[in-house]
């Protein structure tokens, strides 16, 4: 997209991020859950320490002195649960809501809840974690965590559904609503992020970055040389004389910058007001909220790590319905995000100079038929070739012939009965035709079972049982003692990084 | 070698691969924070690759169907079936030497198979697509090498055995990674690599004194670097960054902003064109020059300011 | 030739005998131009004519009207089942031939010919055949088959594998969350989960001539086929003052035609000023185009334009028609599968980068486009592309458990730019 390289240019000569959004497009609940959290290296499931909580001066903060420790991780995490599970009992009140069914023709009263909770989290690494951590959670013996393990399955399920705002990343709302004139991929980095968007007083972009990489990360990707400094000793004294005051400071210090940035692109965000479609997409997140309620409640949740059979068919087709449908949403609720069409030449803005609503057309049955002609002048030059199709609203015309500054358009759609002809612009108007018309609905029309030519006829072997839940821990001790089996032929670390680089 | 898969565009990072430019020095010549592994990183790593070395027969009759012993220490390329470990094989690929710790090899007698312990995790089938591709190009030298090392190069297989971590444990759990395009890609890199390296740097490449501090720095900036996309991972992002940042060039901001500014390499030149303060010089300049304009109208349209 | 055309009718036996044995799925791989049309024409007929009902599944609906025009030709009664959008096209059969949005408005056709798209919307409790014909199928996705699946019985999948792969809109890394890959091809899903099904190639190009055929089956296809034409069947015959790439396409099949090197955006105005210039020379030079049938003027529907984006299709008809060019096909390779051309002028997908892409790097966008044409293909590039090849890391995500593609996109665009590079015309 042009327009984007053209912020990022502007982004980078100015040394100040630029916007790309004058509308909020993500749903911002006004008591969100944030958390942030940092891991021991390697590990992808040993926090050492997790800030979280929805109040921005008094957030809870848990160690781990040993997270590589099944019974202490066990114990830090049940309290994390229980905090999540007062959090999420706020979000229990229903309204009903007339909803058609069937073809809908017929109409019933259900009853949606009249919020639900939203995660917030520093970056795309942490919401991973926190799906991984659900899963952690589902595979322990004890209700309340098991229960914690479930909702933040939910939780995790919608972070790939295009238009969600269960679990929001700042990251994410910071890239949606700005530009940097940095690389795409540095990004990732909040703080860098930040830096760009709100550079502090007296500095500008390239040197706040700067000091931002300086600081830890904002987890859960680890900083090696932090680790080594002020992590080790303060996990050491934890472990050996009990005493976690040192490692609390090392958790504050490392998780504080983190929180801060968290809140502050929640901030930023806010400023913006919202566009129009967000309480609509907020609204599915809503009713999925419900729906997973009622399974909590009944016992029938399940969830499995990655879904296959058709189950998975029918993700595809949602995951495909919603991100065309956020495109096309947040063209039409902010002009600069349709912005990026016109650049393109996609979409055309203009004035109309004339209008012939009483044209009309005969069709192939020999019948004459309404087609009002317009006509607009179009502030860019158009360069699409006649046929091309445009879109006012519901509206839909197509380009007959473009000469100058001038293009002829014959509304096909919409508009072309006596009673909708005031859909059609009047002259003068100042028109954006957009390349995309109303939202088309489409079945997913998936069956019940797969057919036999997408089913194999054996089932593959299943995995052998392995001791999966092996404790780094464990095996450090079990390694130490010698008594590792073949501890003769040891491989040792490749000490090309791996997981920890 | 994996600059020349890498970033095979970017003749500063194959100087430096070429020359051999040790990483560590670099750091400190240009500033950069040390890099390295964190202790529980390195910890994990030690633990499950003793714990998946252990495992190897069970995991490499189970993926390979190759039925072995534990690994049998070795020293030349193996001819024999079975599980080979060799420590510290000095191989070459092309002119470059390779030099891993350690190759472990599993082979049926015919085709050797290169097996790669790695401490990323799997979660359900599931590893970071990113560093997967890495392990595979990294594995695409070793087949290289070996394949160079060989009687019969066929018989080194591009089918690798990789181990992992399986979810939030350290059971190992094995796949195969054909690595076959990776190689394929590795020749063509080696046939067209040019070894026009700077003075300073031909002499430390053919052994003469390594090069240090400023000294280093300035030899490199002698070659082209090509900014973009994939830099972090690159030892001397942190030094092209700067260049690139003193510089105002448009490939700081990334790939697509370098591709469609094409030899427009100044943002200030690239938005001067967009806004009509600078007249293009031929074709190229032109479609860029009408491509941005629009971009920057657009733009000035939707924030209701006339740039 | 003879020897051609006995490869060729082996090849349809073997499969007919497949059909009326016990396989429960056959699978045609079909290079380009290799009869697939015919193959599923004669099929259907032979099947009609031992008393069967034949439903086929296409994937778009020209190619679906296509189909019906062809079908209805050979004289079988034929229904088309078709959405609510749908207007019968230019030189629809008058006879022989039903239409409808439902099955219920198709009754007394043999043989029923709708998209994947439509089919997903009949039942299996109205109506299960005993044998169902995918065409394209390897233009279909997993997931269009998982909707279709259960109508049939058995199945003859018929399809080119060196085709685009199956596209979507959705981030790639959520749909790799999932356990199975909804977006791999019908073909390919149904060899996965039936293993033992006979896959049976067609062995001979009809379409591509002998000089062309060699370098689409070396650089796109793992499985080799020929060209079925002598080296003498075929000949374009250029008036005078043509573009010396036209020239030489004329002559050799290919010509790689070179703009000066320079890094441009997509919709680079001298590439198309170039392709509408050399589509005007095409369009009034009194080409003729000879084959063993004899000689024809070239109209402008043997001529088509393949290009990569829609702004570039956009920018190209725009400028075609300003010179007042009408008629001639503009399109991107997604939308050309299965088509076919006399001469066909291809945008090549790298020209003018910077720095390639996964996308433009697809090989089966580079054979779609470098494979429509029965006389001539002139490639339009910037030069440089070359060296973009060799500048583009092998940084792709690896995701366990898949196995690399057959033909890698890098692999074929180099190969195919080697053979051309013989054929490279300089621009004037």
């Amino acid at each position: 997209m042009s327009l984007d390289v053209y912020q990022r240019l502007l982004a980078l000569t100015r040394a100040r991020a630029v916007p790309a959004a004058s509308r909020a497009h993500r749903h911002l609940s006004p008591r969100p859950w944030v958390l942030a959290g940092y891991h021991l290296a390697g590990e992808p499931s040993a926090p050492v320490a997790i800030r979280y909580g929805s109040f921005r001066d008094s957030p809870k903060l848990l160690t781990i002195a040993e997270p590589r420790d099944r019974k202490q991780r066990f114990a830090a995490l049940g309290g994390l649960a229980r905090d999540l599970a007062t959090y999420l009992s706020r979000y229990t009140v229903t309204e009903p809501v007339v909803r058609g069914t069937g073809n809908g023709r017929e109409l019933e009263v259900d009853h949606c809840c009249t919020d639900a909770p939203q995660i917030v989290v520093p970056n795309e690494a942490t919401a991973h974690w926190v799906g991984l951590l659900g899963q952690y959670l589902r595979t322990l013996d004890d209700p309340v965590l098991q229960q914690a393990g479930a909702h933040l399955g939910w939780i995790a399920s919608r972070r790939h559904l295009p238009g969600s705002c269960v679990l929001l990343t700042a990251t994410d709302l910071l890239t949606a609503h700005w530009r940097t004139g940095q690389l795409p991929t540095e990004d990732g980095h909040l703080g860098r992020l930040l830096a760009w968007i709100e550079p502090p007083a007296g500095s500008d972009a390239w040197q706040a970055a700067r000091d931002a990489e300086a600081r830890p990360p904002a987890g859960p990707a680890s900083d090696p040389a932090w680790d080594q400094v002020v992590l080790r000793p303060a996990l050491e004294r934890a472990k050996q004389q009990g005493d976690v005051r040192r490692l609390k400071i090392a958790a504050t210090e490392v998780l504080d910058v983190a929180w801060r940035d968290t809140w502050a692109a929640l901030d930023l965000v806010r400023l913006l007001p919202p566009g129009e479609h967000v309480a609509k997409r907020w609204e599915s997140d809503r009713w999925s909220w419900t729906r997973h309620r009622e399974r909590v409640l009944a016992g029938t949740v399940s969830f499995t790590a990655r879904l296959s059979d058709v189950p998975a068919y029918r993700f595809l087709h949602e995951l495909e319905t919603r991100t065309a449908a956020l495109d096309r949403q947040m063209a039409l609720d902010d002009p600069l995000v349709m912005a990026r069409y016109l650049a393109t030449g996609e979409a055309v803005a203009g004035v109309v100079v004339k209008r012939d609503p009483e044209h009309t057309v005969t069709n192939p049955g020999g019948r004459s038929v309404l087609r009002p002609l317009l006509w607009v002048r179009v502030n860019a030059a158009f360069d699409r070739p006649a046929g091309t199709e445009l879109w006012l609203g519901k509206v839909g015309m197509t380009v007959r012939a473009s000469a100058d500054d001038t293009i002829e358009l014959m509304v096909v759609s919409g508009a072309v009965t006596r009673p909708k002809l005031n859909l059609l612009p009047e002259c003068d108007a100042e028109v954006v035709l957009a390349p995309f018309g109303p939202q088309q609905h489409f079945p997913d029309n998936l069956p019940d079972e797969l057919p036999w030519p997408t089913r194999g006829r054996r089932k593959p072997a299943p995995e052998p049982e392995q001791d999966d839940d092996l404790d780094t821990d464990a095996a450090i001790a079990a390694a130490a003692a010698g008594d590792a089996p073949d501890s003769d032929a040891a491989v040792t670390g490749d000490g090309r990084g791996g997981g920890g680089s | 070698m994996a600059g020349l898969l890498d970033a095979p565009g970017c003749r500063r990072r194959l100087a430096l691969d070429a020359a051999r430019v040790d990483l560590g020095l670099l750091a400190e010549a240009i500033g950069a924070p040390p890099s390295g592994q964190s202790p529980y990183a390195r910890e994990r790593d030690g633990t499950f690759a003793h714990l998946a070395t252990s495992r190897l027969p069970e995991l490499v009759e189970r993926h390979l169907g190759i039925e072995c012993g534990a690994a049998v220490e070795t020293d030349a390329l193996p001819t024999g079936a079975g599980l080979w470990v060799w420590r510290e094989p000095r191989l070459r690929l092309g002119d470059f030497p390779v030099t891993p710790d350690q190759v472990v090899l599993a082979s049926d007698g015919t085709l050797l198979h290169p097996v790669e312990i790695r401490s990323y995790a799997c979660v359900d089938g599931h590893a970071d697509p990113a560093k997967v591709a890495g392990t595979a190009r990294e594995l695409a030298v070793v087949v290289g090498a070996l394949r160079q090392a060989a009687p019969v190069p066929e018989r080194v297989s591009s089918r690798a055995l990789l181990v992992l971590p399986r979810n939030f444990g350290l059971a190992p759990v094995g796949t195969t990674l054909d690595v076959a395009p990776q190689v394929r890609r590795l020749g063509w890199a080696l046939s067209r690599l040019r070894a026009d390296l700077p003075e300073r740097l031909r002499r430390q490449a053919l052994g003469g004194p390594a090069l240090a501090g400023e000294a280093l720095v300035d030899a490199l900036a002698e070659v082209d670097a090509r900014f973009g996309d994939g830099c972090p991972s690159c030892p001397m992002y942190t030094h092209c960054r700067t260049g690139a940042e003193r510089d105002g060039s448009v490939s700081r901001a990334g790939a697509a902003a370098a591709n469609l500014c094409g030899p427009v390499g100044l943002a200030t030149h690239a938005l001067a064109l967009a806004h009509g303060e600078r007249a293009p010089h031929g074709e190229s300049e032109q479609a860029i020059a009408a491509e941005l304009a629009r971009a920057a109208q657009a733009y000035g349209w939707a924030t209701g300011s006339t740039s | 030739m003879s020897t051609a055309a006995t490869r060729h009718e082996s090849a349809i036996e073997e499969v007919w005998d497949r059909v009326r044995g016990t396989d429960r799925a056959v699978v045609v791989d079909s290079p380009p131009g290799a009869g697939k049309s015919t193959l599923v024409r004669e099929l259907t007929r032979r099947l009609v004519a031992a008393g069967e009902h034949v439903p086929i599944v296409v994937q778009t609906n020209d190619q679906a009207d296509d189909l019906v025009i062809a079908l209805a030709g050979a004289g079988l009664r034929t229904g088309r089942l078709h959405g609510q959008e749908w207007t019968p096209p230019r030189g629809w059969p008058k006879t022989k031939v039903r239409t409808g949005t439902k099955l219920g408005e198709l009754g007394g056709c043999d043989v029923i010919v709708g998209t994947a798209a439509k089919w997903a919307y009949v039942k299996a409790d109205e109506r299960v055949w005993p044998l169902g014909i995918i065409d394209e199928a390897y233009q279909m996705s997993a997931a269009a088959l998982v909707r279709v699946g259960h109508l049939f019985d058995r199945l003859l999948l018929v399809g080119d594998p060196g085709q685009l792969a199956p596209f979507t809109v959705a981030d790639e890394h959520s749909v790799r969350s999932l356990a199975t890959w909804p977006l791999d091809t019908a073909a390919g899903t149904l060899l996965r989960n039936h293993p033992d099904t006979p896959v049976v190639p067609l062995p001979v190009s009809w379409r591509l001539a002998p000089h062309t055929a060699p370098v689409i089956s070396d650089a796109f296809y793992t499985r080799a086929f020929t060209a079925g034409a002598a080296p003498q069947d075929r000949r374009l015959e250029l008036g005078s003052r043509t573009h010396p790439a036209l020239a030489h396409a004329a002559e050799h099949g290919w010509a790689l035609l070179e703009l000066p090197e320079a890094h441009v955006p997509r919709t680079d105005p001298a590439l198309v000023a170039t392709l509408a210039e050399l589509v005007h020379q095409l369009v009034t030079a009194e080409v003729s185009t000879v084959d063993p049938s004899g000689a024809r003027p070239l109209s402008h529907a043997d001529v088509a334009v393949g290009v990569v984006h829609r702004d570039q299709k956009a920018h190209v008809e725009a400028a075609l028609q300003r010179r007042g060019i009408t008629g001639v096909t503009v399109d991107t390779a997604n939308r050309l599968q299965g088509r076919q051309y006399e001469v066909v002028l291809a945008w090549h997908p790298l020209s003018g980068r910077r720095d390639a892409s996964a996308f433009h790097l697809e090989a089966g966008r580079l054979c779609v486009l470098a494979s429509r044409h029965r006389q001539a293909c002139v490639v339009v590039t910037r030069g440089g592309v070359e060296e973009q090849l060799h500048a583009y890391p092998a940084a792709e995500p690896v995701w366990l458990g898949t196995d690399p593609p057959q033909v890698d996109g890098w692999e074929a665009n180099r190969a195919f730019l080697e053979r051309l590079a013989a054929h490279r015309v300089p621009h004037r």
